[in-house]
């Protein structure tokens, strides 16, 4: 009986209710640790240790690796009743991104890597910002 | 007097259901966020309209919101490409409706998904370019040059428990529409191969990446 009124009861509080979620790219440069040395890591280093890259963007004396994740979501909530309408929707969303540089020799310039995108569902339902 | 009234009686039936119509504004008024038509005024009026996973889509700017008809209806029917948007709103609406739907794209060549047996080290860029065509990137340098193969697959599934909008005007149970809950997971993943060949274009690695594992031939 508990069981059916807790069913019950959480089937009223989701009512209307839409919780949509997006990843987009490979996030595994977010987590793995990164030890890189300017002037030592090679193009074949950074490749080995995360595959291609998302993007390559090259010009005189630079060579460009771009690594992206992202992470979307939208919750929504709509409650209609007869011609009366009550909606809110929340969205959210956070890249995750790595930058690599090379010179001409391919031999690591630079890299950059932002943080983590945020895995809270308190968070994607706008209870925290 | 049979024959008038009947006549009187479609005219006013396709007032009613049409862009501006009382049935359509009702429509969209009530269940429009909810639709799996969207919102069909703003579809009818509204202009550069096309089909997403969403459902129906156009743009509202600057358009009367009384048309009855699309300004472009013969255009939106006529054209291929409005089978393929059809396609596309039937897939869209059954998804809509389905309790469990799962779903996936895939955009670009099928090159990188693995590494093809034949590319072995030593192989020259011409065997390369043969089994697997042109490729997205192919950046050269000083000491040699590097192709990337580029391949994007986006999975999805849903998760949906209540009474759909089209059924639930059928039952007349106030707030019933208001009895469901949807919930929507989707991935976008790119394979990538990646070739690198020496200055005398001979193969001396390759690297594909498919979702979290990577291979690697040298």
């Amino acid at each position: 009986m508990r069981r059916v009124a807790a069913a019950l009861l959480c089937s009223l509080a989701l009512s209307g209710c839409l919780y949509q979620i997006k990843q987009v790219g490979d996030d595994r440069f977010l987590t793995a640790p990164i030890d890189w040395q300017p002037g030592k890591t090679t193009v074949r280093d950074v490749v080995d240790a995360f595959g291609p890259p998302d993007v390559i963007r090259w010009s005189a004396g630079r060579l460009l690796f771009v690594y992206r994740a992202e992470r979307q979501v939208v919750t929504s909530l709509v409650l209609s009743f007869y011609l009366k309408v009550f909606s809110n929707e929340a969205g959210r969303h956070e890249d995750g991104t790595l930058i690599v540089a090379f010179d001409d020799r391919d031999r690591l310039v630079y890299y950059g890597v932002s943080e983590h995108p945020r895995e809270d569902l308190a968070g994607d339902l706008g209870l925290r910002r | 007097m049979i024959r008038s009234s009947g006549v009187g009686f479609l005219l006013a039936a396709s007032i009613a259901l049409s862009g501006c119509g009382l049935i359509t504004l009702m429509h969209d008024s009530v269940i429009g966020p909810v639709s799996p038509l969207g919102r069909i005024n703003t579809v009818t009026v509204g202009g550069d309209f096309h089909v997403t996973e969403e459902g129906p889509v156009a743009e509202l700017a600057g358009d009367s919101r009384l048309r009855m008809y699309p300004r472009d209806l013969f255009r939106r029917i006529g054209t291929p490409a409005s089978y393929w948007a059809a396609a596309q709103g039937i897939e869209a609406f059954l998804t809509s409706i389905s309790p469990v739907a799962t779903r996936e794209t895939h955009f670009g060549g099928t090159a990188a998904e693995k590494i093809p047996a034949e590319l072995q080290p030593g192989v020259p860029v011409g065997v390369a370019l043969a089994l697997l065509g042109p490729p997205d990137v192919w950046v050269r340098r000083e000491n040699g040059s590097f192709m990337l193969y580029r391949e994007v697959s986006d999975r999805s599934w849903s998760f949906y428990i209540g009474v759909p909008p089209p059924a639930a005007l059928l039952v007349p149970i106030p707030g019933i529409a208001n009895a469901r809950f949807r919930l929507v997971s989707a991935r976008e993943r790119a394979s990538k191969l990646m070739l690198f060949f020496d200055e005398h274009d001979a193969l001396v690695a390759a690297t594909a990446s498919a979702d979290d594992a990577s291979s690697q031939r040298e």
